[in-house]
């Protein structure tokens, strides 16, 4: 392979690659309703809502735990890689097992995710995952 | 899932800087997202006690200049006030609406005001 025909397959390569990256971060636009969470960060039957809109995102849903209503709430912005999700959180509020937290808390949270369908399956890295079904 | 939509001008993330009660305004930080007929919102009122804050979510639509938001989820708490957690809510708010460049003016029928700049994607 020559130096230019070498060129040429890198360049051929990265256009055939980037838009498929931007479609991703696309894909996951507009309103999600969560349907199931599962794992450590769980707690209760979860119901809720996932917005992705120009880069930003807001999820807060309910959990019922024996009786009790526990509430999660976080925004920001957001950034795909791949099959990874970036949530770059700037405002965060939780009330779980009794304990309250309402303060903006700047974090990055890694995160996998998958979508079939309508059906977005979100994974963290404590393994727990959250998964939604998309409004329409 | 663009920011520019003709038939639905509010689509798309807006930050929340200031909320206005009976002409007196508080700057507050936070979101206001709007896509696919669907609202949420989570914003942050500094406070002697701390930060209260509220995130909500619900449904939307636009008739016009009038934005009527449908409320659905409600979690708010902080700043020394009691914890409320509902999914039931079901009240619905018509809100006269007002755009001018990136700025997103909402009044609301307690007569309280509040005004959000558009986000854009980085």
């Amino acid at each position: 392979m020559t130096r230019a025909s070498r060129f040429c397959f890198v360049v051929l390569i990265t256009m055939a690659i980037a838009p498929t990256a931007r479609l991703s971060a696309d894909a996951l636009a507009g309103a999600w309703r969560m349907v199931n969470y599962q794992g450590a960060a769980s707690h209760g039957a979860a119901t809720g809502q996932l917005l992705f809109a120009d880069g930003h995102f807001s999820l807060t849903y309910t959990m019922d735990e024996n009786g009790q209503r526990w509430g999660r709430a976080h925004a920001g912005s957001y950034e795909t890689n791949g099959d990874r999700l970036i949530y770059h959180v700037e405002w965060s509020m939780e009330y779980v097992a009794g304990k309250p937290s309402v303060a903006p808390k700047p974090s990055d949270r890694e995160t996998k995710f998958a979508l079939s369908g309508d059906t977005l399956t979100v994974t963290f890295s404590n393994g727990s995952v959250q998964t939604f079904k998309r409004e329409r | 899932m663009t920011s520019t939509n003709a038939t639905d001008p509010v689509q798309g993330a807006w930050r929340t800087v200031r909320y206005v009660v009976k002409g007196s305004p508080t700057d507050i930080e936070g979101v206001l997202l709007l896509v696919d007929g669907r609202w949420s919102t989570l914003y942050f009122v500094p406070g002697a006690d701390g930060p209260w804050g509220s995130g909500e979510a619900g449904s939307y639509e636009v008739d016009g200049r009038t934005l009527s938001f449908h409320h659905r989820l409600m979690f708010q708490g902080g700043g020394g006030r009691p914890l409320h957690i509902t999914q039931e809510a079901s009240h619905v708010e018509a809100c006269p609406i007002a755009i001018a460049g990136d700025t997103l003016t909402i009044q609301f029928p307690s007569g309280n005001t509040l005004v959000c700049e558009r986000l854009r994607r980085s």
